[in-house]
């Protein structure tokens, strides 16, 4: 009950930052709109010399990208912002703050940050989701439909899990914020079916660099492409990765010492 | 220039105390060569060629083209955007030093400590897959091509200047930096070659100068240009080149009587 209140104040205090400015989250959310745009212009200019790519057809590509911009937008609205200010934290000493609370740090430094902006564009997000399949004869059951879900749901905690890791680094190497965007950069690569990869690539992507999972993998799921086994290894690699991180953030921390305050 | 030449070598030494930051800005510059050539290449099957490119050109124009960009692209438009938001800019107004030539430097110490990376490894590659890593024969294509990137580095340059001196009435101007990096990924070529853009997009590739920056000095390596329309190009960049050094004194003229020196 603790923490869901220390989550409802975080919320609030994310609707009250909104507020006050209204103009620049109308402009994130047409420059939000216009990422989109030339996200499917890229998948026109692709498919004006293909039919397929790999074995998947447009409306399937179309899928994974939305369904990859949705997994980071869910990231991004809940944790993303927090985990990402971890290496200034730690260099601007404010960690210590966090820690002399009697609270979990790593729930603090995740959850502080709610981007309501992330979810307005999630809600738009939702709604082209929506259109692609008015749009297209998707064969999707709901068995399939609850997967996807449920790996959707993976893929933010995978992306967490990843991100916390890049992140905790930090506490050895300094000023090392733009780990995510190397992070940014190499999820970009899962919007695409990873079959066109040399099989060693289309291995790391599965495994030591789980990209495959932002996307590629819910939409075969959701496709029924997908074997159950397949479904049981997505889940044991993210519980694996969702581990380690916690190990990796309590070794971090159990070894701190503050750099200033 | 001894002082230009003082800050550049600070720069450079700062980058080096923090030298993990560098070398994951180099993998960030570099990561759309891990997908974009194989992604093409699976397009081909029996085909030799695709819009114009064989396979040997598609993976060299992605190569080339992330290494242009790492060498043209800049990003000095937050860096400014800070200078005005925290009140920093006082501190440059005070010093016997432009600071609408500190900036870049900053950025090109970074460039310079990317080539030496970058380049060796180029090389390596070259060796490893020469079939895939196509070299122009011709020196006055190398100079072309060194000219063109040039070029694109001063146009990227004075793009980003112009969107961080919007501070000085907008302050916060992180959107205009959103936009203009996802416009100039497709419309650079960064994502795909601008000849491949179908209908509208591809006039419009044509028309923005967002292809000074990338597609134009890779297509002149590729040798893909004609003399003629290699005239045209650079009029062209020279043109936008005038015009964005025009707006930008313009706006750091009105910009420093706009300025109030208060941090946020």
């Amino acid at each position: 009950m603790k923490y869901l209140r220390i989550y409802k104040v975080f919320l609030e205090n994310a609707f009250s930052y909104e507020t006050q400015y209204r103009a620049d989250t109308w402009l994130r959310l047409i420059v939000n709109i216009i990422w989109i745009g030339v996200l499917f212009a890229l998948i026109e200019v692709i498919f004006t010399h293909t039919s397929t790519i790999a074995g998947w057809d447009k409306s399937e590509v179309y899928l994974m990208t939305v369904l990859w911009i949705i997994v980071d937008e869910i990231f991004t609205m809940t944790c993303k912002r927090g985990i990402s200010m971890l290496p200034d934290t730690i260099t601007d000493g404010e960690l210590d703050l966090y820690l002399i609370k009697p609270v979990s740090t790593l729930f603090l430094v995740s959850t502080k940050y709610f981007l309501m902006r992330a979810f307005y564009r999630l809600l738009i997000q939702l709604g082209v989701l929506g259109w692609l399949i008015l749009q297209y004869d998707f064969a999707f059951n709901t068995l399939r439909i609850f997967m996807t879900f449920f790996m959707v749901l993976l893929a933010v905690l995978l992306s967490f899990s990843i991100q916390l890791i890049l992140n905790t680094a930090s506490f050895w190497f300094e000023r090392i914020t733009n780990i995510n965007d190397a992070w940014d950069a190499t999820r970009d690569l899962g919007r695409y079916p990873i079959n066109v990869l040399p099989k060693t690539l289309k291995i790391i992507t599965l495994t030591a660099i789980p990209i495959a999972f932002t996307a590629y993998v819910p939409v075969t799921v959701l496709t029924g492409k997908w074997s159950t086994l397949g479904l049981l290894a997505s889940l044991g690699i993210t519980v694996f990765f969702f581990l380690s991180a916690i190990s990796f953030w309590h070794f971090a921390i159990k070894r701190y010492s503050s750099a200033s305050s | 220039m001894g002082k230009y030449f003082y800050h550049l070598k600070l720069h450079i030494e700062r980058h080096l105390t923090y030298r993990a930051r560098v070398f994951i800005w180099v993998f960030v510059d570099t990561v759309p060569v891990f997908i974009f050539p194989f992604l093409w290449l699976s397009l081909y099957g029996d085909a030799t060629t695709l819009g114009g490119f064989t396979r040997s050109d598609i993976v060299t124009y992605y190569l080339v083209s992330t290494l242009v960009w790492t060498a043209s692209s800049s990003h000095i438009s937050r860096l400014i955007r800070d200078d005005i938001m925290r009140g920093l800019l006082s501190e440059f107004q005070i010093k016997p030093i432009n600071y609408l030539f500190l900036r870049p430097l900053r950025e090109l110490s970074y460039k310079i400590l990317l080539l030496i990376i970058v380049v060796p490894v180029g090389i390596l590659f070259y060796f490893l897959f020469p079939e895939y890593l196509l070299l122009p024969t011709a020196a006055i294509t190398w100079f072309l091509f060194f000219i063109s990137l040039f070029l694109g580095y001063l146009f990227s340059t004075l793009v980003q200047m112009i969107i961080g001196f919007g501070a000085f009435w907008l302050g916060e101007t992180n959107t205009g930096e959103q936009l203009d990096y996802i416009v100039s990924q497709l419309f650079a070529g960064r994502l795909a070659p601008l000849s491949f853009l179908p209908g509208l997009l591809g006039q419009a590739a044509m028309i923005l100068p967002y292809r000074f920056v990338v597609y134009v000095p890779t297509q002149i390596y590729l040798g893909k240009v004609s003399f003629a329309e290699l005239q045209h190009e650079y009029i062209q960049m020279v043109i936008w080149i005038l015009v964005l050094l025009f707006l930008v004194l313009l706006l750091w003229k009105r910009g420093l009587k706009n300025y109030e020196g208060v941090g946020i």
